[in-house]
Parts: C-alpha cells; structure tokens; sequence
C-alpha cells in the first residue's frame, strides 16, 4: 500500500463543541420485552438480520426473528397476523401494478434500494433502453443483433410473480411493461440468490437483480438510457431504477416493533452498518 | 505490504487540540508590560495595602504548578500571566488591554486592571471582582479567565482541564497505545473517533464516517475499517492516516483481529454466507468457510489461529404456493434464532459445528485462551430474569452458567482477559474480569451505571457511565468527559 489519504480534520473541533439531542446508543438495565417477527423481501433480509443483532445488544430481552420469501408476503403475513412487520420493496399501503392496496397498513421507509439490468459476461451489449429492454422482455426482440449485439438468442431470467424486483423493474425499468412468459428461452426464479446464479450460469442471458448483488466476473450490469447503475447516480437523480424498501405494519406500530422500526431509520444504523451493507441510506434522497 | 512500512509513512500526529505543557511557573514569570496597564501610583499603593500576596498550587491537565496569588476579601485572585502560560495561552498588550489567547488560537479575552469589564471573542462580559494590579502583575478570577480560554475547572476541586471536557454520547471505549482512551463519540450529526487524553484535552484521530466503528489491533497502533464500497482500509491511531489494505469490494463485516495482528478475520458476502481474513502485510483475501450457510456474525479465532467460533442468525422458513396466494402464506419461527458455531482449521475439509440449539438470544461471543466459548444469553420469554454469562467446554460438549448471579450488560476478552460489565443484588454497576471457571475478580463498582468497560493491559479501567467516559486508574477515578 503507497498511497494513503490524509482525512481532513479541520472541522472537527468546532463540531465536536456543538451539543445536539441525543438518543441512547448504548442503555444499561433494558426492560424493553417482547418478540418481533419480519417476513417479506428477501433483498432486505440481510439488512435486517444486521439492525436485529444489534437491536439486541440494546434490548437483549426482545426476540426478533425474520424470513424473506419475497415482497408480497411481507404485506400478506402482517395482513394474516403471522408477522408484526412486512419487509416489502415497494408501499404496501398503495395500489402498485399487479397488487392492490393493503388497508390499514402503514409504510415505513427503511432503505434504498438500487436494482439493475444483469446479463451474462458472455453478452457484447453494455447499453440498453427502455424501449429495447420492454421488446426483449414482452419478447418482441429476442435476438442480441436487434439491441447491437452478437446473433444469439435472448434468455430471459425474471423473478416470479409476488418479487418487489420485479415490481420495481417492471414500473420503472420498462416503465410499466409486461414480462410475459415464453415456451422457450424464458426461467423464473424464486430469489435475488438464484438470479445471480441463474444469469451467471446462463450464457446469452438478461436478468434483473439489486445493485448489491452484483460482485463476482460472471454477470455484469448495463447502462439503462446510457447511465451506468451506481448508488452515486441513484442519489443524484440520473439513474431511475430504484425504489425505497419499507418495513409494513398494521397500523401504527408500539413497544418493541416501533422500536426497533426506529433503530433501522436511526442515522447510526442508516449511516453505518446499512451503508457498509451497499444499501443507500434514505436520507440521501432528500 | 509490511505494515511496518505502511507506519513509518504516517506523518506526525494531527491533534486538533493538544493539552497544554504544564510549567513549574512560580518564581519563573515576568512582571506584566508596565504600560499595558495604566494605574497610578497611589491607586497601585492603595491596593497594595489591601491584599495578601501569596502561592497557590493548582493540578493543570494533571501536572501540578505554582501560581501567584492575591487575597482581596473572601476572593482569591490568580496572576493572569501564570495561569496564561500553564494553559499555554499567549498574552499580549494592547495598550491600555491585556489580550490573551488560548493555545488553540479559539478564544480572546480581553481585559484591563480596575476594570470589571471584559471582552470575550468580541462580545462583552463582566467579572465579579475587578482585576487587581500588584508588583505590576495582573490578578483576576480564575474561573473567568479559564472558562473564558476554553478550559474548565471540576467542581470542587482544584483541578483544572485547559480544554473544556466534552458533552455528548460516547461509546465503545477502548485504549491507545499510549494510554489515551479512544471512543465513539455519536450523537446528532457528528460521528467521530476520538482521543480522549487522560489529562485532559481531546483530538478527533480521523474524520472519515466509517473509522467511527474502526476495529483496533492487538498493538493498537492500527484500526480497520470497511467503507460502504466494501473496501477495507487500515487506519494509523496515532496520525489519522488511512489508506485501503485491498481493492477487494465484497461486503465484509465483524472484522476482527488475530492474535499476533497479522490477519484480520470477517464474514464476507452479501448473505454474510463466508469466512475470510486479509493479510495485513499483502492484502491477500484467503477464504476459510464458505458452506452457504447464511447470515453468520461475530466471528472469534483463537490465539493459536487453530478454532474459529461465530454466531450463525437462523432465519424462520416462509413456504407459499407459486402464485405467493395470502392464503398459502405459511411461516415457521420455531427455529429462529442465533446459535452458536464451531470450525476446526486444523483439520483439512472440516466442516462447521453447532453447538448451541437453545432459543435464546445470544450476545457478544468471546472465544477464551483455554478453547471454552463464552456468550450472553437473554431468555425473552422473561423466565430467567437475568442476562446470563454461559460458558461451553473447549469441545463443545457441555453448556453451563458462568456467572448465573450478575445480571450481565457486556461481556469482552480483552488481553486474554474476560471482562464482564453487570449488576448484582446490591444495586450497584460492577466491572468484573472473570476466569473460565467462574472465579470473580472485581475491578470497579459504582452507582452510576455503567454500559461498556475496557481494561489496558496494565490494568487501567476505562468506563460508560451515565453516558459519561470514566478513567480508573491507581484508584483514582477521572471522567474525561462532561
């Protein structure tokens, strides 16, 4: 290692004068009590496996136990009181393409999420846009020559129906184009896990996946509309496939579900581990 | 990369705010500028008839000194000139004022003899006892003068700090090489790795977000940090200076040192689904578990470098039919929980081993010199009142109470040494350090309530205590923050 940045400490003894309200990190004798349970998106489960051991910490005494099995079933289970929070891509409390409303449900904002175009390293093109990727996803264009690249036939990878991906992709990727299933050419899959590995075994190739998954040689994303997919485009308003991920709750929470809501919006978790998790925290939206 | 090397290139160190050197100033001082303070002859003999010239010793950030003083009435007043260079301030005349800046070149204060009148960075003040010329030395209050120069007196006491402590929220404390104390100080919209001098003063090490949770090496000479890029960065403690290890840009989180300080250990990917360490001298990423099995923390890796132990967050299992019907939504939380996990790294194709199957929860993992695991477990169904310090054997057979009658708030192996922090029937907040057959040693007892405890290696305590840093050190017990 040669190079080493010197971190500006110029500003720092003039803040670190200034009082502000706080809020307990670290409280002793906790009597906080109770058990919370998370079901839903699976792109935010890591996320929330990291606030709940350190939620935790603060309150040992609160039991928090989580599953991910995709968007729908965050609103759905908090619906069937099966979990006190639903961990869904998209507001549940509001009609998206394909999903009515869940009543009397409230959203709470908890992360960004930045999703992109995925094709397999064996895939020449390294732009795409809306127009190309809704022919090749209604299967209207099923050949890379048609979108410049080589002359190999397009596979599709989507995620199943009920994924706040797909959602996501579908509203603001294809701005609000169809996926429609294929005899040939064409899989589903259940998970952000299996999309990875089905686009990185999968020559020829295009999925759609959240912008932390993308690690590894196998897959690479695309530009949509000639903007690369990065978490500094996301912030600053160039790049649009993105979406807020939300914790549901049937009305408004109390006890240890608030919170522990409130620890995963609180700025030394958003700022901290979310952020060294690739997640984007939602204050950089504003 | 050695990091020798990597040391070496770190430049001096950076305080913003350094205390100030502490001088044996009581016969050394110089009369004030006869004509930066204009008093006549009889208003100087008529004063002078009325004090008691005299020395006073004051502690300045921990040294003692000697200063001049005066009594006038019940009020003792103190020769701005010694008190000035004991706090390393600068005084200058400004006919007919006196000026004087803290060493931090933060603060004026400008005054005059016979006038109660002062300015302090612009705006206007007023002292209780008008400053009193005498053998041509100023004399003025010591409190003014010390708060108005950023410093601060303890209550009480004689005691003075030549920088005001700090206020705010602090956490997860722990040493310097050189004694200081570094935390997290947290609160608003600052998040600072700092160090606390233990007589008195403060420097922010860095200003970069993501040192704020740095990992300190055995030495702690060095931290390690990743960014949100998933970058991991060395940071030197004593100049601020970082700089990545790796390109690599994987997630990696529970980073945690080897004993000898040349690898650092972490769960990596996005599912936390590995085992890793980074050579600290090549930056070589060299995997250890990768068994798919997700959402592991905490990992531990005894001195030997011979057993790792770690958390894994078993997760409920959610089944649905395929088109995700409400009605088919089906969640099973039963097996949810952190459980504990063991890896043997002398063996070639070894695989891991649980060892816990209990439901509660479980904190802060610490895998003892002897092999035995010890973690806290909180029973949330509320049956065992107590946060219990449990204990497994070296081979993982046998799980037992260690310490079942200290109601446990942290638990860390420091220097080889358990230290636990808790309460007990009394009431009180104790710092234990505790053997791995239960034997208690206490190291610190209080009222206030403690959150967090670090030990030095030479037995130094440092404390959260009502939010506040708290030193023990020789007996004496300091808070180095307000």
């Amino acid at each position: 290692m040669n190079i080493f940045k010197k971190l500006s400490l110029i500003t720092i003894a003039s803040a670190l004068l200034v009082s502000f309200p706080v809020t307990s990190s670290v409280w002793a004798k906790d009597e906080l009590k109770g058990k919370v349970t998370i079901n839903g998106s699976t792109a935010l489960l890591p996320m929330t496996l990291q606030a709940a051991k350190e939620f935790q910490k603060l309150h040992p005494k609160v039991k928090i136990a989580a599953s991910g099995k995709g968007s729908v079933t965050g609103p759905q289970a908090v619906k069937k009181g099966i979990a006190e929070i639903g961990a869904c891509d998209w507001d549940a409390s509001t009609d998206v393409p394909g999903f009515k409303a869940f009543d009397g449900q409230v959203a709470h904002k908890v992360a960004v999420i930045p999703f992109a175009t995925i094709v397999n390293k064996n895939v020449k093109v390294d732009n795409l846009t809306t127009e190309q990727l809704q022919g090749i996803f209604s299967g209207k264009i099923t050949n890379w020559k048609a979108v410049g690249g080589e002359d190999e036939d397009i596979v599709v990878i989507t995620r199943s129906f009920g994924s706040g991906t797909r959602v996501n992709y579908q509203a603001k990727a294809l701005d609000g184009g169809d996926i429609v299933k294929k005899e040939k050419n064409y899989k589903e899959v259940g998970s952000s896990g299996d999309m990875k590995t089905a686009v990185a075994t999968t020559p020829n190739s295009i999925g759609y996946i959240d912008l932390t998954y993308i690690t590894g040689g196998d897959i690479k994303a695309v530009k949509f509309n000639g903007v690369e997919a990065t978490t500094d485009n996301v912030i600053n308003g160039k790049y649009k496939i993105w979406s807020y991920g939300y914790y549901m709750t049937n009305g408004k929470p109390t006890g240890a579900t608030k919170e522990f809501i409130e620890y995963v919006q609180s700025k030394k978790f958003q700022e901290g581990s979310l952020k060294k998790l690739k997640f984007i925290p939602i204050s950089a939206m504003k | 990369m050695k990091q020798s090397k990597v040391i070496k290139m770190f430049l001096s160190t950076a305080m913003l705010v350094s205390a100030a050197s502490a001088l044996a100033i009581g016969t050394a001082s110089a009369a004030d500028d006869q004509s930066a303070v204009l008093t006549s002859a009889a208003q100087v003999k008529a004063t002078a008839s009325k004090v008691k010239a005299g020395n006073t010793a004051l502690t300045i950030d921990g040294s003692k000194v000697t200063v001049r003083t005066i009594q006038t009435g019940q009020t003792t007043l103190y020769a701005l000139r010694d008190v000035a260079n004991a706090l390393g301030a600068t005084v200058k005349s400004g006919n007919p004022d006196l000026i004087v800046t803290d060493a931090a070149g933060q603060h004026t204060l400008t005054l005059k003899a016979d006038s109660k009148n002062y300015l302090l960075d612009g705006t206007s003040h007023q002292f209780t006892i008008t400053p009193v010329k005498s053998d041509g030395t100023l004399y003025v209050e010591l409190k003014a003068v010390i708060e108005g120069l950023g410093g601060e007196i303890l209550t009480g006491s004689q005691e003075i700090f030549s920088v005001a402590r700090l206020s705010g929220q602090f956490a997860n404390p722990r040493f310097h090489p050189n004694g200081n104390v570094i935390v997290n100080k947290e609160d608003g919209n600052v998040s600072v790795l700092l160090q606390l001098n233990v007589h008195g003063g403060y420097s922010a090490i860095t200003s970069e977000d993501n040192a704020v949770g740095a990992v300190i090496s055995p030495d702690g000479r060095t931290g390690a940090f990743t960014d949100e890029s998933g970058k991991l960065f060395l940071i030197d403690m004593a100049s601020g200076y970082a700089g990545p290890l790796s390109k690599d840009t994987s997630v990696k989180t529970d980073l945690t040192w080897s004993a000898d300080g040349k690898n650092i250990y972490f769960i990596q990917g996005d599912k936390q689904e590995k085992i890793a360490y980074i050579n600290v001298d090549t930056g070589k990423i060299t995997e250890v578990l990768a068994d798919k099995v997700e959402n592991k923390s905490e990992v531990q890796v005894s001195a030997d470098g011979k057993k790792l132990v770690y958390f894994v967050n078993i997760t409920g299992k959610a089944d649905n039919d395929k088109d995700s019907t409400e009605e088919s939504l089906q969640i099973d939380y039963s097996k949810a929980g952190t459980q504990v996990f063991s890896l043997d790294l002398t063996a070639s194709e070894a695989a891991a081993v649980q060892w816990t199957k209990d439901a509660d929860n479980k904190l802060y993992l610490s895998l003892l010199p002897d092999g035995k695991v010890v973690y806290i477990s909180a029973d949330p169904e509320g049956i065992v009142s107590n946060n219990v310090l449990k204990v497994i054997s070296a081979d993982g057979a046998k799980t037992a109470d260690l310490a079942a009658d200290i109601d446990v708030i942290q638990s860390r192996l420091l220097h080889g040494k358990l230290i636990v922090v808790g309460t007990i029937g009394d009431g009180l907040y104790k710092v234990y350090e505790i053997s791995s057959t239960g034997i208690k040693k206490e190291l610190y007892s209080s009222q206030a309530e403690i959150t967090e405890a670090a030990v030095s290696s030479s037995g130094t305590v440092a404390l959260i205590a009502d939010g506040k840093v708290v030193l023990v050190q020789d007996g004496k017990v300091t808070s180095l923050t307000q």
